[in-house]
């Protein structure tokens, strides 16, 4: 292709280019009206509250730990206006009196109600799945649920920012048959809070 | 949509499931652990915790630790201080073995490279070299106890040029380095340890032998233990009184009362479920309880482990339990999966040295260790 030919086709992709940021900046009516196959990606990111352990006979003790830091990725599908289904990837940490830190990684699968009120929202939702927890040398894969609710102010159709308060339940369940030094009583359900703030894009 | 959702969600699950298979436990359930840990003191701020610590020793009121360099501290102080003296010699800075008796405390001590090493010796006021003829690089004190705790002798490692140790004592009256002791056959290893019982000395190098004799003249062992050897030590203490106690790398301890001529073994002792068994080194005794230390460290096996009746005449290899230590405090310890490098007792104070992790002491009034 000849060069002049090729300085036409780019000035007319220019012009486009300009000609489309027009269109781009007359404001547009937001809106939060979900559809099935719109999709949710959340990044979430605050402290880590260790509450305390149960025993399976019911007792319970301090967590031992620090407050620590998470930080969370959600991905959800809208099945309709209200309702979705996805997935949470978290990871946190805490440590303990000498310093030793636990890392958890629960990979959850999620269900979210959302309550909307343009341009506010607020999902709440439950999920279900395992957590990864790193202490030492040790590291063991346990099952985990999580509760968790937020308040979002919607900036516009695609973004919205605000608090989210979830509640962490790991069992940690053991047959005593795991290691010599390992016994049932050792099960323990482990209780965490997680206070933070969110961004959510939508599209 | 759904018919895209529920694939993926049961894709994943297969990918994560076998997860399950792939855990590590560690001594005991990662959540009762977090709950049952507590605070360790950490008693000095110029000890510091990711030191490797290669000898203990005691000389009248002071006790020295030797890492890279040489650590003193007075009883009643808090603080260790580092000793850098002069007499040692230009570009003579690192540490490589300490010990002492009851006038002296001796230190192998190297250049950086440790292409030079020599032993000094220190009266409690005056460091002067050991004097003596060596044929190579001193580099190993090992003190030989008898079964109530006392020193009766040291040895010294000296690297040879054909990469064999020549063994020589000490004499504790001069300071001065004896002759190349007689072993009939070389050692490819400075001596790991040395015990003696009245009698005889024993002395271990590492591998699977047992060397026996004199002061001066020690010959091989023929029995078999089936593992390579870690520490000799002639205490008294059970499960026999005044036996020789060797510890294996196999997990277990054997112990002879006729000098060697017959051996009882324990059971052996693995900190994993399907692991080896623990490595065990060093063995002396803890609150009146015979405790050998790995030498390994982290999932393996590190830490003390106690010696304690099988209830059927024998004995077994087991983590250690209230009567020696107080448990929540020692598995809060770096110590509980640490290389145990050495030990000293002190009227009432057990020091154990560790590699990387520092030196940690046990009061035994309470039980509880203080990371130095």
């Amino acid at each position: 292709m000849k060069k002049p030919t090729l300085a036409v086709l780019f000035l007319i992709n220019f012009a486009r280019l300009f000609a489309q940021s027009e269109i781009e900046a007359v404001p547009i009516f937001a809106f939060d009206q979900r559809n099935l196959g719109d999709k949710a990606l959340g990044l979430s990111l605050g402290t880590d509250i260790p509450l305390f352990y149960q025993t399976l006979s019911g007792s319970t003790a301090p967590a031992n730990l620090s407050l620590g830091g998470f930080l969370a990725l959600d991905l959800d599908f809208y099945l309709n206006n209200n309702w979705l289904l996805g997935g949470r990837l978290r990871g946190s940490f805490n440590a303990t009196p000498n310093g030793n830190i636990v890392f958890l990684v629960p990979i959850l699968f999620k269900g979210t109600y959302e309550i909307k009120f343009w341009p506010f929202s607020v999902p709440l939702w439950m999920g279900a799945g395992i957590s990864f927890i790193s202490f030492k040398q040790a590291f063991e894969v346990n099952p985990a649920l999580q509760l968790g609710s937020g308040f979002y102010y919607h900036v516009s159709s695609q973004w919205g920012f605000g608090l989210n308060l979830n509640y962490l339940w790991i069992a940690q369940l053991y047959s005593g048959n795991e290691s010599p030094g390992i016994s049932s009583d050792q099960s323990r359900l482990a209780n965490f809070l997680d206070i933070g703030l969110s961004a959510v894009f939508h599209f | 949509m759904n018919q895209r959702i529920f694939p993926s969600i049961l894709s994943v699950l297969v990918i994560l499931i076998p997860t399950f298979q792939g855990c590590t436990y560690g001594d005991a359930g990662i959540f009762y652990t977090i709950e049952k840990e507590v605070f360790i003191p950490d008693a000095s701020d110029s000890l510091k915790n990711d030191i490797s610590v290669n000898g203990l020793a005691r000389l009248g009121t002071n006790t020295y630790v030797g890492t890279r360099s040489l650590f003193r501290k007075a009883d009643g102080d808090s603080e260790w201080q580092i000793l850098r003296p002069a007499e040692w010699g230009s570009g003579y800075s690192h540490v490589l073995s300490i010990a002492a008796d009851s006038s002296r405390l001796y230190v192998v001590v190297s250049n950086g490279e440790a292409t030079q090493t020599k032993l000094m010796n220190f009266n409690g006021s005056v460091w002067a070299q050991s004097s003596g003829s060596v044929s190579g690089k001193p580099v190993r004190l090992t003190p030989v106890f008898n079964a109530t705790g006392a020193l009766v002798a040291l040895y010294l490692s000296v690297h040879k040029s054909d990469n064999t140790y020549a063994v020589h004592d000490i004499n504790l009256t001069s300071g001065a380095i004896n002759p190349a002791i007689s072993l009939d056959e070389p050692i490819a290893l400075p001596v790991q340890a040395a015990a003696y019982d009245g009698s005889n000395f024993y002395l271990t190098a590492g591998d699977a032998r047992l060397f026996k004799g004199t002061l001066t003249n020690l010959t091989k062992l023929s029995y078999s233990f089936g593992a390579d050897l870690g520490g000799v030590s002639t205490l008294s203490a059970f499960p026999v009184s005044g036996a020789v106690f060797v510890t294996l790398s196999n997990g277990r301890v054997a112990w002879s009362t006729d000098a060697g001529m017959s051996w009882s073994q324990s059971g052996p002792h693995s900190k994993q479920s399907g692991e080896n068994p623990v490595r065990l080194g060093h063995i002396f005794v803890l609150n009146g309880v015979v405790v050998a230390g790995s030498t390994q460290a982290g999932k393996q096996g590190g830490g003390l482990y106690e010696l304690v009746s099988d209830g059927s005449g024998g004995a077994r290899v087991q983590n250690l339990t209230a009567a020696t230590t107080d448990i929540n405090n020692y598995n809060s310890t770096a110590l509980s999966s640490a290389t145990v490098t050495g030990y000293l007792s002190v009227s009432g104070k057990t020091y154990v040295g560790t590699l990387g992790k520092g030196l940690f002491r046990q009061e035994s009034s309470n039980k509880s260790w203080t990371w130095e």
